[in-house]
């Protein structure tokens, strides 16, 4: 090469050294602008002073109602086991009519069709006016939201766990209504899903100390349950969908996702820990309520389903999943283990958790590629067209010598 | 040729960056947040109470510096603005960009001013505040009649043109007989201008058999298409099963409601037809010829009429739609409607877009590769 030629290219190299000794290994978008909020971009209009002091007083206005909440169904749990009712169903008065009889009659289809005759705990759905047990100096309507929450009691006298949803008044769009409890699609086999995460409180009783942390903890996005769909979440893995986008990414997997069904263990142990990417601390932040755990024993359960996003959403089964692997006997050993939650999955299942979890996800997504390198079609093609071009000048050269 | 291997304190700074990325030493890894001690009602109760009087004080402080940047921005912001009129338009726009505007409404002024004799005074209450740049500097001049006429200068000037006609069309539509006005619906238009080539190409897609039976004659399926038959909206009236479902895979399942995406799957992918009618019952029906298409069909009357033709639309009284478009063009309902389609099927465009570009473009780039190929070259290898 000349000598010119031989410069540019170790200048060019050079520089790229100097980028990627900048920008390597990858980081989330927070480390490279921490004080720019990525995830709601709006024109500022408030002082970073009260932007700080409103998120401590939301999340302490929301922390509190939350309380109270439990505080109420506590009392109604209790009246419930004294009349020797086995599960709560309420709608608020301005619900249509007819909306709690038929949200009874869902929880009870959805528990005939798991087998429960008689519920291990107290269990319920319930629809409450979202403004109720505000505290007073509160603006109203600070609740309202499109998601589900679980109040769980481990109270050995009073255990329950209850689905609550907020329905403002006010704005009747923005909160939920029975048919979100209900909704089940129309003319297909599929069941409504009103109890979420209560099922598996229904029918194992209150978890262990330790499992019930981890639930807390964020766990409980996957013991939500599908939401019903007419057919059941199934992608082979050599569909377009997997093979054709995004260098073969599934695009709806997060970074750790991804690298769980790719087969780095780390990435799913990430996962399980609830130790999630950037992408979700959202959501973590919300179950944590501002780092404080609420009076023992509340949970506060998973939103909308695929809230916590590292497989689209299709991890809101996960614990259904594994149930229907090893058998009930062996996943209410889990559930009310009172060891921690790796090693009560490991005692359960025989099994560390995070190559369950590697498998679940490659039985749904195959062998995810998590390298950068082209595909071998393109490959191929590129030397193709290549070789083409050099094939053509070889053949000029050889003509002209 | 031979060449050195590199000095020594090249190799060790090689293998030191080699031995940060191996060991990621320089990035270490979040740790977990333990969680805090559980709080009691009464605990958080008193620390919000506590909290409440510097989050209001804070929250007025907040408000009052929003309002006072605001008003700094704006001061920055705003430009010399020469106010003036075109006919019955009264127009601001900056001192350099007066004659561009200038020129377009009085072009504007010329094409529409036969059909607004006498209806001059709706403009009256309105101001046009029209400008072009290449920044995002925005003229601050707010207030409910303050039409903002703004295209960035890298769109064409016909895109201008447009935007003009569109805010003029805004106050022709402000004065439309109620019936009228919730007929065209709340979409700006460029009413009263030409877009026959357009609209003719709307009732060529248009993904519904009653627009198809429409352009091959029937005028009965056209009122239907245009939302104009006696019927109330309907999606299964105005389009079949098939048609319905190609709506719904179009739309797209969305990502926020679980629900809506569960009809999508089930009317797309399922192909149930229970799930792509409860899918679009939760949207208004839209007929197969919208916005464009009556905004022509009014414009057509209009112009049948021809001069004052507005001004007799406002002293009119109120009636259905339909009735009141065929008084204003003088014909019969129908024979207005059949006028009409043929006038929009007269101006069909004869363009076939996509067949000659593409290939001309990869030959192009074929013979260029080719070409630089076969030539020498001054960088020879080896």
């Amino acid at each position: 090469m000349s000598p010119w030629l031989n410069r540019w290219s170790l200048t060019g190299l050079g520089l790229m050294v100097l980028v990627a000794l900048w920008a390597l290994p990858p980081r989330s978008s927070e480390d490279w602008f921490p004080d720019r909020n990525w995830r709601v971009f709006r024109y500022g209009t408030a002082t970073p002073e009260f932007e700080a002091v409103n998120k401590e007083v939301r999340d302490l206005a929301r922390t509190y109602q939350r309380l109270v909440w439990a505080d109420s169904i506590r009392g109604l749990a209790s009246g419930a086991a004294q009349a020797g009712v086995s599960f709560l169903a309420g709608t608020p008065t301005w619900a249509p009519a007819g909306s709690s009889a038929a949200l009874t009659e869902g929880i009870r289809a959805q528990l005939d069709s798991e087998g429960v005759r008689e519920p291990a705990v107290t269990i319920g759905a319930l629809i409450i006016d979202s403004d109720y047990g505000r505290h007073p100096g509160t603006p109203s309507g600070w609740s309202s939201s499109k998601k589900f929450e679980s109040i769980v009691s481990l109270d050995d006298q009073l255990p329950f766990c209850v689905r609550v949803g907020g329905d403002p008044d006010q704005h009747p769009r923005i909160g939920i209504t029975v048919e979100d409890f209900l909704w089940a699609p129309p003319g297909s086999r599929q069941m409504s899903n009103p109890l979420g995460p209560c099922l598996l409180h229904a029918k194992y009783g209150s978890p262990g100390d330790s499992i019930f942390l981890w639930l807390r903890a964020g766990g409980y996005a996957f013991a939500e349950g599908s939401f019903p769909r007419w057919v059941e979440f199934r992608v082979h893995p050599r569909t377009p969908v997997v093979r054709g986008v995004g260098f073969r990414r599934v695009p709806y997997l997060s970074v750790d996702g991804t690298a769980c069904a790719g087969g780095q263990r780390g990435a799913c142990i990430r996962i399980l820990r609830l130790q999630a990417s950037s992408d979700d601390l959202s959501y973590l932040y919300d179950l944590e309520s501002g780092g404080r755990s609420w009076t023992s024993p509340v949970g506060y359960g998973s939103g909308v389903v695929g809230s916590l996003r590292n497989f689209g959403g299709v991890e809101a089964r996960l614990l259904y999943d594994l149930e229907e692997e090893f058998g009930e006997e062996r996943f209410g050993h889990f559930w009310r283990s009172e060891l921690s939650f790796e090693q009560a999955f490991l005692a359960a299942f025989r099994e560390p958790a995070e190559q369950w979890l590697l498998r679940w996800a490659q039985e749904r997504w195959g062998e995810v590629d998590v390298s950068p390198r082209v595909t071998m079609e393109a490959t191929f093609l590129s030397f193709l067209t290549i070789g083409a071009f050099v094939g053509l000048a070889l053949y000029r050269r050889r003509r002209t010598l | 040729m031979y060449r050195p291997p590199p000095p020594r304190r090249v190799r060790l700074a090689l293998i030191g960056v080699a031995a940060m990325f191996s060991t990621g030493s320089l990035f270490p890894k979040p740790s977990c947040a333990q969680p805090a001690p559980d709080l009691t009602i009464q605990e958080i109760g008193s620390e919000l109470e506590a909290l409440l009087p510097t989050w209001r004080r804070l929250g007025r402080e907040s408000r009052v510096a929003d309002s006072l940047r605001r008003a700094l921005e704006g001061e920055e912001k705003q430009v010399p603005v020469d106010t003036f009129q075109v006919g019955p338009f009264t127009l601001m726009a900056e001192p350099r960009q007066r004659e561009m505007v200038q020129e377009l409404f009085d072009e504007i002024w010329s094409d529409l001013s036969p059909l607004l004799r006498g209806s001059e005074h709706i403009f009256e209450p309105w101001a046009f505040l029209a400008y072009r740049s290449w920044n995002q500097r925005r003229m601050y001049m707010r207030g409910d009649s303050v039409l903002e006429i703004n295209v960035p200068s890298r769109f064409k000037g016909a895109f201008f043109r447009r935007e003009a006609y569109s805010k003029v069309g805004q106050v022709l539509r402000h004065n439309l007989p109620p019936p009228l006005k919730e007929w065209i619906g709340a979409q700006s238009t460029a009413l009263a201008t030409e877009n026959s080539g357009w609209v003719a190409r709307e009732l060529a897609t248009a993904p519904s058999t009653v627009a198809r039976e429409c352009f091959d004659g029937d005028v009965a399926y056209c009122k239907l298409a245009l939302g104009l038959a006696e019927s109330e909206p309907d999606w299964n009236v105005w389009y079949t099963a098939a048609e319905r479902r190609h709506i719904v895979s179009r739309i797209g399942p969305g990502r926020a409601d679980p629900r809506r995406s569960a009809l999508w799957s089930g009317c797309v992918e399922v192909q149930n037809l229970e799930a792509c009618d409860l899918f679009l019952s939760t949207r208004k029906p839209e007929s197969p010829l919208r916005t464009m298409a009556r905004v022509s069909l009014l414009t057509f009357s209009l112009r049948l009429r021809g001069e004052g033709s507005f001004q007799r639309l406002l002293l009119t009284e109120e009636k259905d739609a339909l009735e009141q478009l065929g008084e204003l063009a003088d014909l019969p309902p129908d024979s207005l409607i059949a006028a009409w389609r043929r006038e929009v099927l007269g101006a069909q465009p004869t363009a076939w877009a996509g067949l000659v570009g593409a290939p001309v473009a990869v030959l192009f780039w074929f013979v260029f590769f080719g070409a630089l190929a076969m030539r020498s070259t001054r960088c020879r290898l080896g």
